[in-house]
Parts: structure tokens; sequence; C-alpha cells
């Protein structure tokens, strides 16, 4: 990951400077800004490869500044907000943010989160045909889901809601946003539906639908699918 | 009795009159003299007294002017021509007093009509009942010199010799105006039922003024109080981020070292942890006792809420063996997730912290009749009774969201030995089925 450009935008001087050695640390490149202002200003003349960006900057909410940004750049962004601000983590990721963190986050944690946004980034551009997660592989063009090789029966909506899902690669989609894609506008509130379709898409997909290891519901905010981009389905040999 | 002294006078001036005048124009012309004295007498003070001077009037002219001078007696055409006299007389005074009606009716109506006006344009400008009681009660007392009186408690029965109008205003009736029971005419009631409905309306406004002042005032308390709360959460959480990422930082930094400092660093991590997870607790509480908290209810399934709260402890549950067993017959449940998640999460901590390592852990949900209870079971030492009533923020927080969702948090034992808690949360509605499905993709 050497020579990547991480952008730090944060007030609070103490944790520029620890994240600022963690990031050197893992051979990043790495720039700070103290406010949304600066913030857009190293983004525009350095092009980060990355945003860490706290949602409660002095001089511009954090959604305006991913709104501002979105306009012009798909750097992924990764948010820092507190815990118990729900709303304000959906408002930022309908804003474009591509992932949270809630503070106190431990480096580990951190630099996981970054490691995933930076592979799918890799990916990035079109949108895939295919996605695989644990053993189960979604063919969007064929309309079909195996699961250890077999295919797996799925109702229209819950194929929707997958493809939903796993296209966000690991990203949370909100509730609102599966609920308009999935059910169309007008259900954003339905969150009942939600429930019960990803009841039963984990009871398809899952091995254990109680601890789910894929299909991950972020109470409050929305779920998410550690699916990743499958390049090529060898699904004529299985 | 003024008008009749009135009439009584007005004759007399006009036998004075007549004898100034008796050398001027003759005896004959002056019984035009107590003509007119009648129908002034009529036109401004109503028939009775006019026809009282009329009859004066007559008698008089005959005693002193028609001879024999002096004596009553009078010959037969000259009895027809004073019968005239007083028939003309009694008709020009009727249609005066008509005319004087008229005008008085007239101007009683436009009074009424700008007492209405004034009252309405002083309503506009009340801002207390108190005013609006006051501009009512002395309209009515330049209105008709009558001393009224208002009571705001619409179901209070008027007392004898009041006669009540109601206070209507469009949402309920405000009071009653009351007034002293005379013999009103119907357009002096429309007039006390339309000043009766005004101060209804006024009021009415007044009151929702005072009501959206109020709310008003809450909301900026509310934003006060939250806007304290979030700065003091940023504020207290901040220090914390950087310590714990310092820590990480510095625990990478001692690979290879003696394995005991770098025990030494996660378990400052750990206790980092702990104490943000103890300021989010008590910023949490002190959000829920501050009141006005509204709920983000929407629906959740126990099972997500059970698996939330385990992956947020993922770390703390190392090595334990944990067991989830949500019934069938569950539920979704209409709850604000994130808080009923914080319960679990906070019951997880404490069963983390209170039982050996390595002991089992077990998450269940079941439904009976209106309730949905999701519980921990541990197989520690159960719940300390020697220490009831303080039992930390933790818990209380648990406590202090199952009462927001009209719910409880039980302790006891469980089947197996050790604790038990038990989250209860009410049910009193059912999510609406999903549309049908058809087929398969």
């Amino acid at each position: 990951m050497s020579g990547r450009v991480v952008l730090v935008v944060e007030d609070d001087h103490s944790i520029v400077r620890v994240l600022r050695d963690v990031f050197l640390q893992e051979g990043f490149q790495v720039r700070t800004a103290a406010t949304a202002r600066e913030g857009m200003v190293e983004s525009g003349s350095h092009r980060p490869d990355f945003i860490v960006l706290d949602l409660g900057l002095p001089d511009l909410d954090g959604k305006e500044f991913i709104r501002e940004l979105r306009q012009w750049s798909d750097t992924p962004v990764l948010v820092l907000s507190a815990r118990g601000a729900e709303e304000e983590k959906v408002l930022a990721l309908d804003a474009g943010a591509d992932d949270f963190l809630v503070k106190p986050f431990g480096v580990p944690e951190l630099l996981a989160r970054l490691r995933a946004l930076l592979r799918r980034r890799e990916g990035r551009g079109s949108r895939g045909a295919f996605y695989r997660f644990g053993n189960v592989v979604v063919d969007i063009p064929g309309r079909t889901v195996h699961r250890n090789g077999e295919i797996v029966r799925l109702t229209s909506v819950e194929f929707r809601l997958l493809v939903q899902l796993v296209r966000a690669e690991g990203k949370v989609a909100t509730q609102s946003h599966l609920l308009q894609e999935v059910w169309g506008p007008g259900h954003a509130d339905d969150t009942h539906y939600l429930r019960i379709y990803m009841a039963h898409l984990r009871k398809k997909l899952e091995d254990d639908p109680a601890r789910p290891a894929y299909l991950l519901t972020e109470t409050g905010v929305g779920c998410r699918c550690l699916a990743d981009k499958a390049d090529l389905p060898h699904l004529e040999e299985r | 009795m003024v008008p009749w002294v009135k009439a009584l006078a007005i004759f007399v001036g006009a036998i004075v009159l007549s004898f100034l005048m008796e050398r001027i124009v003759g005896a004959s012309q002056l019984s035009l003299l107590f003509l007119t004295a009648a129908v002034v007498a009529s036109a401004n003070w109503g028939r009775g007294p006019g026809i009282l001077a009329a009859v004066l009037g007559v008698l008089a002219y005959d005693y002193f002017f028609i001879p024999p001078r002096f004596s009553f007696r009078v010959s037969g055409p000259e009895l027809v021509s004073l019968l005239l006299l007083l028939g003309i007389a009694i008709f020009i005074g009727h249609l005066a007093d008509n005319l004087r009606q008229q005008a008085e009716f007239a101007r009683r109506g436009q009074e009424r009509a700008q007492a209405t006006a004034r009252m309405s344009r002083d309503f506009s400008g009340a801002i207390s009942t108190d005013q609006v009681s006051s501009i009512t009660i002395e309209g009515i007392r330049q209105t008709f010199g009558l001393v009224s009186r208002i009571s705001y408690d619409a179901s209070a029965l008027p007392e004898t010799g009041w006669s009540a109008f109601p206070l209507r205003a469009p949402r309920k009736t405000r009071g009653v105006l009351l007034v002293p029971s005379v013999d009103l005419r119907a357009e002096e009631r429309d007039f006390l039922e339309t000043a009766a409905s005004l101060t209804g309306l006024a009021v009415e406004r007044i009151h929702f003024v005072e009501v959206a002042g109020d709310a008003l005032l809450r909301m900026q308390g509310e934003r006060m109080r939250s806007r304290i709360l979030s700065t003091l959460s940023h504020d207290l959480r901040t220090p914390l981020t950087g310590i714990l990422a310092g820590v990480d930082s510095l625990d990478a930094d001692l690979v290879g070292m003696d394995g005991r400092v770098r025990a030494k660093t996660r378990e400052v991590a750990a206790e980092v942890r702990r104490m943000s997870d103890l300021v989010g607790n008590l910023l949490e509480l002190s959000r829920l006792q501050s009141g006005g908290v509204q709920l983000r209810r929407d629906w959740n399934s126990a099972e997500e809420l059970i698996d939330g709260a385990l992956r947020q402890r993922e770390s703390l549950l190392n090595g334990r063996e944990i067991s989830v067993e949500v019934s069938e017959h569950v539920p979704l449940v209409w709850c604000d997730g994130v808080l009923v998640e914080r319960v679990l999460v906070n019951l997880l901590d404490n069963a983390a912290r209170h039982t050996p390592p390595g002991t089992p852990v077990r998450l269940w949900a079941q439904a009976e009749d209106r309730v949905v209870r999701i519980g921990l079971d541990d197989r520690g030492g159960g719940f300390d009774e020697s220490k009831n009533g303080s039992e930390g923020i933790g818990l209380s927080l648990c406590r202090a969201i199952a009462e927001a969702h009209a719910g409880t948090l039980e302790k006891g034992r469980a089947p197996r030995g050790g604790a038990r808690a038990v989250l209860a949360l009410p049910q009193d509605r059912h999510p609406p089925e999903p549309p049908e499905e058809e087929g398969l993709a």
C-alpha cells in the first residue's frame, strides 16, 4: 500500500497525530486538514486515495462535505462518528460515505476497514455481474444463486434485495435506500419488510442464520453483505 | 316619570304662550299652539305623554279661550272642531312617535355594531384572558349599561337572576358570559350572543398562542439539553479516542517485545474501551432521564438485535460458548432498536465481568401474550443481592430503556444456576404483512 495518500480531516490534534503515526507506519503518505474547507482543498490538490472524515467538524457539517466531494470525486470516505448517533451515520451514508467507525475505535479495526475499502476500490468502475460471499455465488445476469454449488431458490423480491446488498460490496446500505430500491418509493418506512426478507435470505444462505457471517444488520442504520466481485464464476464446471 | 312631567311642562308653557299671543293672533288660531305642543311631546317623549298633552291641551283651550271663557261649556259645532283637534293631535303624535322609535332603533343598532367592531378590534390586541374579559364587560356596559361577568368554567351553572351566553369557539365552549336577567329584545340577545362568541374566539386564540409558546419553550429547552449532551459526548470521547489509538499504535511498536509488556498495553486499551462505554451509558442515561426523549421506534427482529449486540462484544466474549435461541413464534418487535441493542450489550458486559472466563452465555427470546422477552442466562454466581439498589450505570441504563418502552428489566436465577436478566417489552401492535409474492426469481 505504499505511495498511497490518506487524507485525515479531523479537528482534534492528538487524534490527528496518532492517526498520522499509524498511517505512516503502514506506508501511506498522510495529508491532514483541521477543517472541511482545508479538507476540500487538500482533496482537490493531492487526490487522496482515501479520506478519513470526522463528522463533528467546526466549519461545515461532515455530510455537506461528503455531498460536495461526491460531485467530482469517488474517493472512499470513512466516517468517524459517536456511538448513538445512528441518524447522523444514515445521513452520512446517504450523502455518499462508504463506511463508518464509532469513536473510540481500535487501530486494527480502522486498518481493516481501510484495507477493505481500498481493495474494493481496485475493482471499481463497472458493476460486477458475479459476486461471492462464503460459499455463495450470485449470478446477476443469470438471475441465479448458488450455495455450495447448488441452486438456491429465491423469490424475486429476495433476489432484488440480495442484488442491492452484494452490489454495495460490504458497504452499509441504509434501510430507506434498500426499501426504496427493492419495494419502490413510498415504502421507505416499511422496515418490517426488510426484517422479514433479511431473515429469509439468512435462512437460505447462511450456515447459522442466528449468527450470520455475511448478511449483517447494523441496527438503526441498515444492512450489509460482505460480498466481493467474482471475476470468473466457474459455474459450468459444477 | 320624566317624560310625563315634561309633557305637563310643555302643556303649561302652551297655556302661558296662548295668553301672551291672544291679543296678536286671535283666540281661534291658538288651537294650533296646543296641537304643536302635543306633537312635540309625542315626538320627544313617546305616545303616552303625547296623548296627555293633547287631551289637556284641548281641555285648556276649551276652558280658557272658547266662549264662554273659564267654563267647559261648548256649543255643538265647537265640540266637533274640538274633537277633530284632539283626533289630529293624537294621530300626528302617533306618527311622530313611530318616527322617533325607528330613529332610536337605528341608533341602537348602530351602537351595537360599533360596539361589536370595537370589541373585535380590541380582542385582536389582547394577550391574556383577563384582557378579553374586561373588553367584553366594558363593551356590554357601554352598550346596555349592564354589569356582566365572565366565567371560564364552561360547565358552571348559571345562578338565578343571571342569563348565560356560552362562549362558543370552533374547538370547544370556553366559558359563559353572565348577564343580569332583564327583559331583552331579540336584537339585544343577538348582540350578547355575538359578543359571547367573539369572546370565545379571542380566548381560544390566546389559548393556542400560549400552547404554541409553551411548545416552543419546551423545544428550545430540549434542543439546548441535547446540544449540551452532544458537546459533552464529543468532548469526553475525543481524548478517549486519542488514548485508544495511541495505545494501539504503541502495541504495534512493541511487536517482538516481552509478552508481559504487551499484555499491559492491551489491558490499558480494554480499560479505555470500558471507560468509553461508561461515558456512553452515562450520557444516554441522562438523556433518557431528562425526559422528552423520542424513541426512534421501528420494526426490529430479536434475532438481529441479539446478533448485533454479540458482534459489538465479540472480543470481550472470546473463548466462551455462546448460544442463541430465538423461538419460532417471536414476532417483530416495535421498539427503538439501537437502545434495545444497547440493553443487550450492557447485559453481555455485565455477564462477562461477573462470571469466570470461559463459562457459557445463553441469549434467548420468547413471546407470550403481547410481551416479547429477550433474556440472557449466564453460569456465574448470580446477581449479588447484597448490593441491591446500587446496580451500576450499565444496568440502570437498561432499566431506563426498558421503562421508556413501558417494559421491565427483571433479574433472577437461570434454570442451570447463574444469573438471568430479562428485558420484557410489551407489544400492542403487529407488523402488517408484506405484499404476497408469487413465483421465484
